[in-house]
């Protein structure tokens, strides 16, 4: 068509009498007015049918959240700097602050048994206070106490309370961190299934310094026994942990992060944090008020135009 | 005539131009007939000199003579070769001053306005060097600022600069025109503006030259549809050639008024040149402008004879 148009179109000197006698009847072809046309119609159409939908990531509300993290010896590996503990600290503090005084937040670690543990609250401090005080010791070697851990993290999610009416809370977290994971028993995960507590799993793998420092690890003044089922646990934990924290996150609802890097930490934190909201435009105001907008910007056209 | 030409067909700006082989053959076939009708009217002296020329007296001819002082009414009685000197004889600059802008490179006739204002140029400026006067060419748009010194050696260099087809295009400019023509030329100098004209407003543009120089006269060169439109074309699309804007016009409701105005804003420029007591003469490209041109002057009151 535009093709087409340019074939016919004629050079023409004598605008100045022209405008005088066509004067408002001079119509420029513009694409803009007529692009201007569709937009109008568009929001109109939008507007009628309710159809404008805005996806938005915020700050999980009315949630209570738990922190749970691994203490277990292979958590003092130094491929994080310094360690993987201390960079999950680091990070986790980092979290709190973020996450901001309004929302619910416990804290409970563990290794082959609960180290220490806080219920979800306000009460941000004694979290970070516990959070501290977090130790790595080389002798809680054996069987991980993940399963008790979980239980007890639902246990205080089940009973933690918001709001002036003290109601319980609506979404229910589980932030794991860890390294390497025994199975959680069926028991606990139908709890927390049947709960709507959902478990976000963070794997905190290796860095490409990990297979070097294993390697090189220095095990002077451990235990031979322990130094060596430290080894042991260590291999196990990083060969196949990722897929079942892949399953747990699944079932539950949550997402499974595998990280390699301190600030995969807090990329995951983050995200694990966040949910999802769907806000439908408050298209009596705003979308109108751009058609609005948009026909008074063509009546400037126009006007700039000739036309009117 | 104009139907054909002007209906939906593209016009292609800056096609439609002399190239020098051409327009040096045209003008020599076109001012041959001017400067005859000139010699015998004496006409050419009363446009550039002004009034009528006034005989002083008879020498004896020396070499260098213009030939057309030659009396040979004299020479016929007698073999003697004398030449005839008049009052305040004195060389005059010819400037023709040719629009190049945007607007005169289009046409839908049978030629565009350009190529018969170069035509014009070419044949003012034969004419005037036959003379012996100088003749200087500007050309003229916004953007476009050539002007050439006088010079009565010979035309072709003239038409050469005429056919220098890169110097042609641009908007109008009338006030930077006007300031150019009063700095750059004497006060003897005779203006001979070739132009469609416009967005000229002649009110402005006409007191300072005319004041300044000997005289200023305006040839108006318009294309048949520059006056006016053939009925039943129905919408066109028109295509500003300063501003590239394409437009949409149905001519059929407005053309009795385009007419009309047309007239007016001729008559109104034609008005302001006699006023200033200068030559104005319109032609369209249709036209051969000798024979309009000397009808024109023929008839015209400012010049007595």
């Amino acid at each position: 068509m535009v093709l087409n148009r340019k074939k016919r179109v004629t050079y023409f000197g004598n605008f100045e009498t022209l405008k005088k006698v066509h004067g408002f009847r001079r119509f420029y072809i513009s694409p803009w007015i007529l692009y201007i046309k569709i937009i109008i119609i568009s929001l109109i159409f939008l507007t009628a049918t309710e159809s404008i939908v805005v996806k938005k990531h915020q700050i999980a509300k009315d949630t209570g959240f738990m922190l749970v993290m691994d203490s277990s010896p292979s958590m003092s590996m130094p491929d994080y700097s310094p360690t993987r503990l201390s960079a999950a600290k680091e990070i986790t503090h980092q979290w709190i602050d973020l996450i901001g005084n309004n929302t619910l937040i416990g804290f409970l670690s563990y290794s082959n048994f609960i180290k220490s543990s806080v219920a979800p609250s306000h009460d941000h401090e004694a979290v970070t206070s516990e959070l501290d005080k977090v130790e790595v010791s080389m002798s809680e070697v054996g069987a991980s106490s993940i399963n008790t851990a979980i239980d007890q993290s639902i246990s205080y999610l089940m009973e933690a309370t918001d709001g002036p009416d003290n109601e319980t809370v609506k979404e229910k977290v589980i932030i794991l961190l860890t390294d390497g994971l025994d199975q959680l028993s069926n028991d606990t995960l139908a709890r927390a299934i049947t709960n709507d507590v959902r478990i976000h799993t963070i794997g905190i793998g290796d860095t490409s310094k990990t297979s070097l420092l294993f390697e090189n690890l220095s095990m002077e003044g451990v235990d031979e026994e322990l130094a060596k089922h430290f080894k042991s646990d260590f291999v196990s934990s990083l060969e196949m942990n990722f897929t079942y924290l892949e399953e747990v996150a699944d079932m539950t609802g949550g997402k499974a992060y595998l990280i390699s890097s301190k600030e995969g930490i807090m990329k995951a934190m983050s995200q694990a944090s966040l949910e999802e909201i769907y806000i439908q435009l408050n298209t009596h105001y705003y979308v109108l008020l751009l058609v609005i907008l948009m026909s008074i910007l063509e009546l400037v056209a126009y006007s700039q135009l000739g036309a009117i | 005539m104009a139907e054909k030409s002007i209906t939906q067909e593209k016009v292609n700006i800056a096609v439609d131009m002399w190239n020098f082989d051409s327009l040096a053959k045209k003008v020599h076939e076109e001012a041959r007939t001017l400067i005859d009708y000139f010699r015998f009217n004496l006409i050419y002296y009363q446009l550039v000199k002004g009034g009528s020329l006034e005989f002083e007296r008879i020498r004896q001819y020396e070499p260098g003579d213009n030939i057309r002082r030659i009396d040979w009414k004299v020479y016929a009685r007698s073999q003697d070769l004398t030449t005839r000197l008049y009052k305040d004889e004195c060389e005059y600059d010819i400037v023709i001053v040719l629009d190049v802008s945007n607007s005169m490179l289009i046409g839908t006739g049978k030629m565009t306005k350009i190529k018969s204002a170069a035509l014009i140029a070419g044949v003012l400026a034969f004419a005037a060097i036959e003379a012996g006067d100088s003749v200087a060419l500007v050309m003229h748009a916004d953007g476009q600022n050539f002007c050439s010194e006088p010079s009565n050696v010979d035309v072709m260099p003239f038409l050469r600069m005429l056919t220098d087809h890169s110097k042609y295009g641009g908007r109008k400019n009338w006030v930077s025109l006007g300031r150019k023509l009063l700095s750059n030329y004497q006060d003897k100098s005779v203006v001979f503006m070739i132009s469609d004209f416009f967005d000229c407003n002649p009110e402005v543009l006409l007191p300072e030259l005319a004041g300044k120089f000997s005289k200023t006269y305006g040839i108006m060169v318009r294309d048949p549809i520059d006056i006016n439109v053939p009925s039943g074309i129905g919408p066109m699309y028109l295509k500003d050639p300063d501003t590239g804007k394409i437009f949409l016009i149905d001519f059929d409701k407005v053309r009795k008024d385009y007419m009309i105005l047309s007239k007016e804003r001729v008559k109104k420029i034609s008005d302001a040149f006699h006023d200033y007591g200068q030559l104005f003469f319109d032609m369209v490209t249709e036209e051969n402008f000798v024979k309009a041109f000397m009808k024109s002057v023929g008839k015209e009151e400012v010049i007595s004879y």
